[in-house]
């Protein structure tokens, strides 16, 4: 009795879990979404704005994201900069040093002195007119990042007053005696509208001109100052000559 | 291979072609490399100006034009001069003694190429296009609504 009892249990469980299937069910593939349009547009309606919201907040984060994975390369870049710095002075120092030892005289020991002096000078105001150049273009490179940002704000912004234009739109048509097939059929056509000009606009952009030509202006300019640094070296290197000969 | 493959040829014969091509087509049977065609090298050879029948006091000479070198080397000595004697006066100008050349040419060495600064720009230049040219707004650049509609 018990075994026909427990039989019968799993066999109506079965049923009964069979039987609800299609009810949770995604919709048939051939079935029409144009007759749900205007009956659960309120649903369509919150689904759309919910996903436009959750993809803005995916937007600022990589607007944010975008300055500080700048900020942090600087932040690398600077460092090697200065490692690169430090090596060249301690192999300035320790070449003067051994510049010192070949010396006979006093008055070689003062110009090899006055020749560290000049060269530290040089690298000084060498490596003051490069920290100058790099600000410069940082700021510029900011400036255009920023305007990008901003252009895509706007651009997001025309999209989602596209995107409302087009819900209200439907609205109305709901309340004519337009097809159910010809207001899906205009929505999608609007929303894929708003979503070509939003790339238009993106595609438009060309932040890659303006730092390569932000790059091209700092390397002239970074050219001069080496040529600068050369022209120096070269007159404290006649001064230090005369010392020795 | 001594005698057989190898017959002198008498120059008073004007030369025997038939025995210079039996001595190439043997070569070639030994060494299975030579691809000439027989008729080829026939008519090369025939081709060939002899200059072996002409007595040597009878070949023209070739006369050394002493003003025609002159023309072209002293020209090519000025214009070498004025481009290498401005460098190497001002080679000799910062030539430094012996003694202190060494360490100079060190030092200077080290800071014109350690502080690569337009390297370091280059390298930050890549990765800010990089960064730049993401596009922050793909996620809307997809059609995310038509599951809905």
């Amino acid at each position: 009795m018990t075994e026909i009892y427990k039989t019968s249990i799993i066999f109506f469980a079965l049923l009964a879990t069979l039987s609800t299937q299609p009810v949770f069910a995604a919709p048939e593939k051939g079935f029409d979404k144009s007759s749900i349009l205007c009956s659960q547009f309120n649903e369509i309606d919150a689904k759309i704005s919910s996903k436009i919201t959750e993809r803005e907040t995916i937007f600022e984060t990589k607007k944010e994201n975008r300055m500080s994975d700048l900020e942090s390369k600087w932040t690398e870049i600077d460092a090697k900069r200065e490692e690169k710095r430090n090596e060249a002075d301690t192999l300035l120092a320790t070449q003067i040093a051994s510049l010192n030892t070949k010396a006979t005289t006093e008055a070689q020991r003062t110009a090899i002195t006055s020749y560290n002096t000049s060269v530290t000078t040089a690298l000084a105001l060498r490596r003051e007119k490069i920290d100058a150049i790099m600000s410069d273009y940082r700021t510029n490179i900011s400036l255009a990042i920023q305007d990008r940002s901003e252009i895509s704000t706007e651009a997001i912004v025309f999209f989602k007053q596209s995107v409302e234009s087009a819900i209200e739109k439907v609205v109305l048509q709901c309340e004519s005696d337009i097809s159910k097939k010809d207001i899906r059929a205009n929505l999608k056509s609007a929303m894929e509208q708003a979503r070509a000009t939003l790339r238009d606009t993106i595609d438009s952009l060309d932040p890659k001109t303006t730092i390569e030509n932000s790059t091209m202006n700092s390397k002239a300019g970074m050219d001069v100052a080496q040529k600068e640094f050369e022209q120096s070296l070269e007159n404290a290197r006649i001064e230090l000559k005369k010392a020795f000969e | 291979m001594k005698n057989n493959t190898h017959k002198s040829i008498d120059p008073n014969t004007h030369g025997d072609f038939d025995e210079i091509i039996r001595f190439f087509n043997h070569s070639r049977s030994k060494e299975r490399n030579i691809v000439v065609p027989d008729e080829s090298l026939a008519s090369l050879l025939l081709g060939m100006p002899d200059y072996s029948r002409v007595p040597i006091h009878e070949l023209p000479r070739v006369k050394t034009s002493w003003w025609r070198v002159g023309f072209i080397l002293i020209p090519s000595a000025l214009l070498l001069t004025l481009v290498f004697l401005p460098e190497y006066q001002h080679a000799q100008k910062i030539a430094l003694p012996k003694e202190v050349s060494k360490p100079i040419a060190l030092i200077e060495d080290s800071l014109y190429s350690i502080e690569d600064d337009s390297a370091l720009l280059d390298e930050e230049s890549a990765y800010t296009i990089a960064l730049a040219e993401t596009d922050i707004t793909s996620d809307f650049n997809q059609p995310f609504y038509d599951g809905d509609i």
